[in-house]
């Protein structure tokens, strides 16, 4: 592997690591009476941020590297579920996370603008929902690299 | 008060992200049943997941574009976006239950 490719890999893992901590702080926070829109926008934003620097290092990392590389390893290896189902979930699944936290993000500032009860808790379902979306790709994650 | 700019375009990315969810819960069953399809994913994006991530955004943008043009005359109240986040994530959620369904299936079925 290069060092362009390492560092690309983990780019693509601690940013999505600390994306899907964002995800927990807004899930935990929008649980408050009154919550700080001003603090929870702005993690909202970076969290949408994160996840779509995430994206952008994992496609250069898989298009050029895992599919030659890593993918006929895990085939052939002891644990082929690694590749043909939590791979192939984990890669797909993703896709919906960069829109919908970047529509969080969006919420989040409507309420910092104008608070209101029945958007909060819409936007603290949307949070979990993408927390739990993220924590699955990341654990997915760990399976597929303990398949190799 | 005017509305910010995010009353204005949230409600366009609600929708285009709720829409978005759905396309990609069809669209990746569909690409992996329909070689044909995949095959010209890969031919045009270089790699089929590529082509995927690249027509969600492509589908992702042009709707938010759209729903933007068409409601910017209209006042969102905010409990009406939260219905419409509510569904975002309702959608969201099954679109990601759809999918892992589908490979779940695809793997050990």
């Amino acid at each position: 592997m290069t060092p362009l490719l390492a560092t690309l890999l983990i780019t693509h893992v601690i940013a999505g690591i600390i994306a899907i901590s964002m995800l927990y702080v807004l899930s935990i926070h929008l649980l408050k009476r009154t919550p700080n829109f001003v603090f929870l926008s702005r993690i909202g934003w970076t969290a949408a941020l994160l996840f779509w620097l995430s994206w952008a290092t994992s496609a250069y990392y898989y298009v050029t590297y895992y599919g030659k590389a890593v993918k006929p390893r895990i085939l052939e290896g002891t644990y082929p579920a690694g590749h043909i189902f939590f791979m192939e979930a984990k890669e797909h699944v993703f896709l919906v996370l960069p829109f919908a936290v970047l529509s969080l993000a969006v919420a989040l500032s409507m309420l910092r603008r104008t608070p209101d009860e029945k958007l909060k808790r819409a936007a603290q379902m949307l949070a979990f929902v993408c927390l739990v979306i993220g924590t699955f790709t990341a654990a997915a994650g760990i399976i597929v690299s303990g398949s190799v | 008060m005017q509305p910010s700019f995010f009353q204005k375009i949230g409600p366009a990315v609600h929708s285009a992200a709720l829409l978005t969810a759905v396309f990609l819960a069809g669209l990746i069953p569909y690409a992996e049943e329909t070689p044909l399809f995949k095959n010209w994913l890969k031919a045009t994006f270089t790699h089929h997941w590529l082509g995927k991530g690249a027509l969600a955004l492509l589908v992702f943008f042009f709707l938010s574009i759209i729903f933007s043009a068409l409601w910017r005359n209209k006042k969102w109240e905010p409990r009406a976006i939260g219905r419409l986040v509510a569904a975002e994530t309702l959608l969201v959620g099954l679109s990601a239950l759809t999918l892992l369904g589908y490979f779940f299936q695809h793997a050990f079925l």
